[in-house]
């Protein structure tokens, strides 16, 4: 058997009966050939990556009140003379059309806010700080206003680029972390590496992570990877610092960050 | 979402996903089997939708052929996995993002259903009402469309030798 007779095969296998000669003959094929083992763990490895890469996002309140209010409206139709048998064969459905309801809720990439969401957010800022080249700026520039004026239309809030001391503004780009678009800021401060995130926070809690207080701001922390992180919440925004700086040089520049606005 | 890339349509075409679903939960066989019933009423409410309003040419299937497999090769039989989750590892969200975007819906949907959502090919051709083969093709083109798109920007960044 050749490897692409073999691949073609292997690869319609889930409609093939697993003891088929032709399956059989494949699987003998792929057992000896090198560049068909290769091609399949090849294939395995994109449909991980995709798998892994493609978050879930929160099921908007909004949509679960108006599917039920939906449904119950429709229930309610006069199509339907008798109440009674309506109410019993409703009931017994219930259940199934109401965990029905999520699946289908969770087809368009919606599945309820737990702490692994938040978790999975907070090591996505840490892997795309990890993953930042300088190659990988959308705006490369140290003038303030022309990065955040680039922002302008891109994200669903106004981004303001801070100006941290002594460090060097070095450009931005989009982010997206859980199915939602965010602005990361990029800096060198002290030679270090410093990632500046902004989010729509309506829905990202930080309640998991260790946490600190500095005047009436509260802060969630952490280490992941060699980074050290800060998240904290303001005005609906979620705002989050990445770096190998110590801890105590994130905590003061998130302060700075928040003390003017808090006046 | 990540079919329509619209977060209203998608959110209308759950809505009336579910309440098709309400109404026909009569037809709904094996309660087991529920997760695929509502997927297909799902994928067909989307594909009578998008086949009205879309302005994207349709999609040329090509069936699934040896050629086309035979055309992936390895060098001196070694495995490119590990190059390859290397490569990947450094792909940000909002490329992969856009590569995946860049899909045609039809041959987007498939991937998500396959590799997101861990439907089998058969349950897919089910829901498209389309022959497996087709599947097969679909999701072997998705995801070597996704694969080079995501070389393209390692090599835009010079992480790979062009």
């Amino acid at each position: 058997m050749v490897c692409g007779n073999a691949r073609k095969i292997l690869y319609l296998a889930d409609r093939l009966e697993a003891a088929s000669p032709p399956r059989l003959e494949a699987d003998s094929h792929l057992h000896s050939c090198p560049d068909c083992q290769a091609f399949f763990a090849d294939e395995e490895a994109l449909k991980e990556f995709i798998r892994r890469r493609s978050p879930r996002q929160p099921v908007p309140a909004h949509l679960r009140e108006k599917v039920l209010e939906q449904i119950s409206e429709d229930d309610a139709s006069p199509l339907l003379s008798n109440r009674r048998i309506r109410r019993k064969r409703a009931r017994g459905a219930l259940a199934a059309v109401a965990a029905g309801v999520s699946l289908v809720v969770g087809i368009i990439g919606y599945t309820a806010l737990t702490d692994d969401r938040q978790e999975r957010f907070v090591a996505g800022l840490i892997e795309d700080h990890l993953r930042f080249r300088p190659g990988a700026s959308e705006i490369s520039s140290s003038r303030f206003e022309q990065v955040e004026a680039w922002f302008a239309g891109k994200v669903d809030f106004a981004v303001q680029a801070p100006r941290f001391e002594q460090s060097e503004l070095l450009g931005g780009r989009l982010c997206y972390l859980d199915g939602k678009k965010g602005a990361w800021l990029f800096y060198r401060k002290q030679g270090a590496l410093l990632s500046f995130f902004i989010f729509d926070g309506t829905d990202i809690a930080v309640a998991h992570l260790r946490r600190r207080t500095s005047g009436e701001q509260k802060f969630g922390l952490g280490v992941a990877k060699g980074q050290r992180f800060i998240l904290w919440k303001d005005q609906g925004l979620v705002y989050a610092l990445v770096s190998d700086l110590p801890e105590v040089d994130l905590v003061r520049l998130a302060s700075d960050i928040i003390s003017p606005r808090s006046l | 979402v990540r079919v329509t890339k619209d977060a209203q349509q998608a959110e209308d075409l759950v809505q009336e996903a579910c309440l098709k679903a309400w109404r026909n939960r009569g037809q709904l066989e094996k309660p087991q089997a529920i997760k695929a019933w509502l997927f297909k009423i799902l994928m067909n409410t989307f594909i009578n939708s998008y086949r009205q309003t879309s302005r994207e040419p349709q999609i040329v299937d090509i069936e699934l052929s040896e050629a086309m497999l035979e055309r992936i090769h390895t060098e001196s039989g070694e495995s490119r996995t590990d190059p390859l989750n290397l490569l990947l590892d450094q792909c940000l969200d909002d490329e992969i993002q856009e590569a995946y975007d860049g899909l045609h819906t039809e041959i987007r949907a498939v991937v998500w259903l396959s590799d997101v959502e861990g439907f089998r090919q058969h349950e897919i051709a089910e829901m498209l009402g389309c022959p497996p083969g087709t599947v097969a093709s679909r999701l072997f083109r998705g995801r070597a469309l996704l694969r080079e798109q995501l070389q393209e920007y390692a090599k835009r960044r010079r992480w790979v030798k062009e």
